[in-house]
């Protein structure tokens, strides 16, 4: 890793190859955060600002609540700030930053987990009724990708999110979570399936809930290097 | 059954890939970013606070002793400099007695000698080797409100500080503050005030 940039060095070669070109786009993720380290006051808001989208899409998939995966974020990117010497280069940063921000929403799902709120109750619709039944079809009708999404267990969800709303390869994946390939793909395939029987059927296995259906539900920290 | 499965596998992955990645909130993504930029600030004064404090206690001796010398150099002369000629930093403070608007450009190779320039053409310490007049520092002197910013900068970046002498310059062809404090020996300091950093300090020796 080079360490080419600085507010020291604000005359350097490379410093004036970078005012050339007018804007970050020459730096790559890597150099951006070898900048940061270097002492380049804006070379971590750049990384950030270039990956804030999918960054946060893993933050909303995995903590599926806006303002905890607005939190879990904010604290994955400070903490990713100052521990920016500790990346190694092994893995791509985007990977480095995905596993920070699924451990963050992961810490704040156990937090959550382990302090249980009850949910208000709600009307339960009689299914003997014409109108009932019609309250179940809009339902069917209103399910999403998403929302079936969100009813996987954590690992699957996770797994999904990764490799087919994000784009990730399995090895990708394997690194950010910290799992085997293996493990991935069967996490993928699981996931896949309940999602095929979630659309299909929705009410009948609308019973089945993160916490009850998965093939392991503890709530696993990633080791992103920080524990 | 395998191509059931293949088929129901190939039909979610589709389904999934076909969503869009949703953008980040802009209230989010500017919160974050104000976080990060608190998060530099910290990191930017945190180094200053380092050197600051044993430049504080040094100061804090030198007025205790009740006189501060300024030791030799090679030009101009060295001359005494009274305690009460500094001036402290605060919010509540009044430096125009010892700020200049010379705009003056401080070089790194020259910036000691032309600090220990400053200090002796100071105003409210009027050195008898002094090669500029205290006019000509008038002339175009701090406004008010000019030496109301610089206060301000001076109190968020080198509180608690004493100085003997502050001008408006640029350094390096940067628009900074140039602060002398009362120090032993004194320190020669070019303020970034945009920026609320120190960008170099060097002792007048």
């Amino acid at each position: 890793m080079t360490h080419t940039t600085g507010v020291a060095n604000t005359d350097s070669p490379t410093r004036r190859l970078y005012q050339d070109m007018d804007d970050f786009s020459a730096r790559d993720d890597q150099q951006l955060l070898s900048d940061h380290v270097a002492g380049d006051t804006q070379a971590f808001s750049e990384l950030f600002r270039r990956h804030s989208d999918r960054l946060w899409a893993v933050a909303i998939r995995t903590c599926r609540d806006q303002e905890d995966a607005a939190d879990a974020l904010q604290e994955a990117m400070i903490s990713a700030f100052r521990r920016a010497e500790s990346f190694r280069g092994d893995a791509k940063v985007t990977t480095w930053l995905h596993r920070i921000v699924v451990n963050a929403c992961l810490d704040r799902l156990r937090a959550r987990k382990s302090k249980p709120t009850v949910p208000l109750p709600e009307a339960e619709p009689d299914l003997g009724t014409r109108d009932a039944r019609d309250h179940i079809d809009e339902h069917v009708t209103r399910i999403t990708v998403l929302e079936a999404l969100d009813r996987l267990p954590e690992e699957q969800r996770l797994a999904l999110t990764l490799v087919d709303l994000q784009g990730c390869s399995v090895e990708e994946a394997s690194r950010i979570l910290n799992v085997p390939d293996g493990t991935i793909k069967s996490r993928c395939f699981r996931g896949r399936s309940r999602m095929h029987e979630l659309l299909r059927n929705p009410v009948e296995t609308a019973h089945v809930t993160p916490n009850n259906a998965g093939e392991n539900d503890d709530v696993r920290e990633v080791d992103d290097g920080k524990r | 059954m395998e191509n059931d499965d293949s088929g129901q596998q190939a039909e979610i992955r589709h389904l999934l890939r076909q969503q869009a990645t949703p953008k980040i909130p802009s209230d989010v993504g500017e919160r974050i970013q104000q976080a990060l930029r608190s998060e530099q600030d910290q990191r930017d004064t945190a180094p200053k606070r380092r050197w600051l404090l044993p430049l504080g206690a040094a100061a804090a001796l030198a007025l205790l002793a009740g006189v501060i010398f300024i030791p030799g150099g090679s030009e101009p002369e060295p001359q005494p400099v009274a305690a009460d000629c500094s001036r402290p930093i605060s919010a509540e403070g009044d430096l125009s007695a010892v700020t200049a608007q010379t705009g003056r450009t401080y070089s790194e190779a020259d910036f000691a000698v032309q600090a220990q320039q400053l200090v002796n053409e100071s105003s409210s310490c009027p050195s008898s080797t002094t090669t500029t007049t205290n006019a000509e520092l008038q002339t175009g002197g701090p406004t008010s409100s000019g030496v109301t910013q610089a206060t301000d900068c001076l109190v968020a970046v080198i509180p608690q500080q004493r100085v003997l002498a502050v001008d408006m310059a640029t350094y390096e062809g940067q628009e900074v503050l140039v602060a002398v404090t009362a120090a032993e020996p004194p320190q020669a300091l070019a303020v970034d005030c945009n920026r609320a950093k120190v960008m170099v300090s060097t002792p007048l020796q």
